[in-house]
């Protein structure tokens, strides 16, 4: 009976967690979609895909999933380089900035906001506060730039940069509950219980350009190989054991 | 000795102006467009652009791209060639099982099972099952994206009709 008790609250838990994901629909929300790294210029949201290219986002409606229809492009700036989706916003990174769209009528995303930066390559992802910036430089991006960003976005129309911190050559990232995960020249781990004072907890040595994080798994991508973490957190941080890793 | 020498040199300068002025310089420059930029691009008609989506066996990695992850499966792109598919069940051991060959591609978002995959200037649709290795593209939007520029930013100039860009590769 104590099981069938158990058994029920667990489930409850599971629905009600399911619906809440529903409601928020972000980036991995529905189990339906799956899941890209933060260089990614594609995202699926509602009946809805979005896709940047070097000016412009554009939506396609999947009213018929298999048939996707053009329905709009938005001219959105320069060297338009990664698309973030997250609930009803879209964190689009540029060369010279990071974009923040409203997506109150999907067809028509809505500038809501721009910060500037100085040139560089610029991924972005982003939770219900703040959202996490990488800015690097190489050949063709210019300037000597290595900085993680960090902006407060509770009022997407004015996000607040709380944080910069210079790093090696960050690029890809990607968000573990409390924990941000840096591609550097290691993969690096901060706490970002605290958005204004991250604080590098733990590394990988391994380099990659970018990251997927679902649930507990942490998969990496770089040049010289496809990496393979299991994640785990403990009182001290982030723990994390090496699963597979095929090289390139 | 010395001044034959100079002679020689002023006579192989003026042979050389001489090429560039009667405008012969020109076709040196159509051997070598772009000499601009670091790279030179590849074409593909539309034609064989439209036909060339295909699900094949596993190939190595060789300049790999962005990942994706569906269910228990992971794409990794191999930049302006395709997507490898591994079977990700177990990922202490991932297994390739296949390639999709999409020639101008970089990205790619699934919902169900349906691949959205960017090839070149189009947005493609495309169901898939593996397991009956099966691939069809159910739809193509022509045109929806700009031509691909070379990475050092430049756009490709002479292009064939009815072609497309579909990658820059590096000058030899």
């Amino acid at each position: 009976m104590k099981k069938l008790f158990v058994y029920l609250i667990f489930t409850a838990f599971i629905t009600s967690c399911e619906s809440d994901s529903d409601s928020a629909s972000g980036q991995e929300s529905t189990s339906t979609d799956g899941q890209g790294g933060s260089l990614a210029t594609f995202t699926l949201k509602g009946d809805y895909l979005y896709v940047v290219d070097q000016f412009d986002l554009n939506v396609f409606s999947l009213g018929n999933t298999q048939e996707p229809v053009f329905v709009n492009k938005v001219n959105v700036g320069f060297d338009i380089e990664t698309l973030f989706g997250y609930k009803d916003y879209l964190y689009v990174g540029s060369r010279t900035g990071m974009f923040i769209y409203g997506l109150g009528d999907p067809e028509f995303p809505q500038k809501l906001s721009r910060v500037q930066h100085f040139t560089a390559c610029d991924p972005v992802v982003a939770n219900d506060t703040h959202a996490y910036v990488t800015l690097h430089s190489d050949t063709f991006c210019g300037n000597d730039i290595n900085v993680l960003e960090i902006y407060d976005v509770n009022e997407v129309t004015q996000p607040v940069l709380i944080s910069s911190r210079n790093l090696i050559f960050p690029r890809g990232l990607g968000l573990y509950g409390n924990y941000l995960i840096v591609c550097d020249d290691e993969i690096k781990i901060f706490d970002v219980s605290n958005p204004s004072e991250s604080r590098l907890v733990n590394a990988i040595d391994r380099q990659a350009f970018d990251v997927i994080i679902s649930g507990d798994l942490l998969i990496a991508i770089g040049e010289t190989g496809l990496f393979q973490y299991r994640l785990s957190t403990s009182q001290e941080g982030v723990a994390y054991t090496a699963l597979s890793s095929i090289s390139i | 000795m010395k001044t034959p020498y100079h002679l020689l040199l002023l006579c192989a300068l003026f042979a050389f102006e001489s090429c560039c002025f009667y405008g012969s310089c020109d076709d040196d420059f159509d051997d070598e467009p772009l000499a601009f930029s670091q790279y030179e691009p590849v074409f593909l008609s539309r034609a064989d652009l439209e036909r060339s989506i295909q699900l094949g066996e596993p190939v190595q990695i060789v300049n790999s791209g962005k990942i994706y992850v569906k269910d228990d499966l992971l794409f990794v792109s191999e930049v302006r060639e395709g997507f490898h598919v591994f079977d990700n069940s177990n990922p202490e051991n991932p297994i390739k099982i296949k390639f999709i060959e999409v020639p101008g591609s970089t990205d790619l978002a699934i919902r169900e099972n349906v691949l959205y995959i960017n090839q070149a200037t189009d947005l493609i649709a495309a169901t898939f099952n593996f397991s009956t290795n099966t691939l069809s593209v159910t739809k193509r939007v022509e045109n929806a994206f700009p031509e691909l520029r070379s990475p050092d930013g430049e756009y490709a100039y002479d292009i064939p009709a009815n072609s497309i860009v579909v990658d820059w590769k590096l000058k030899n």
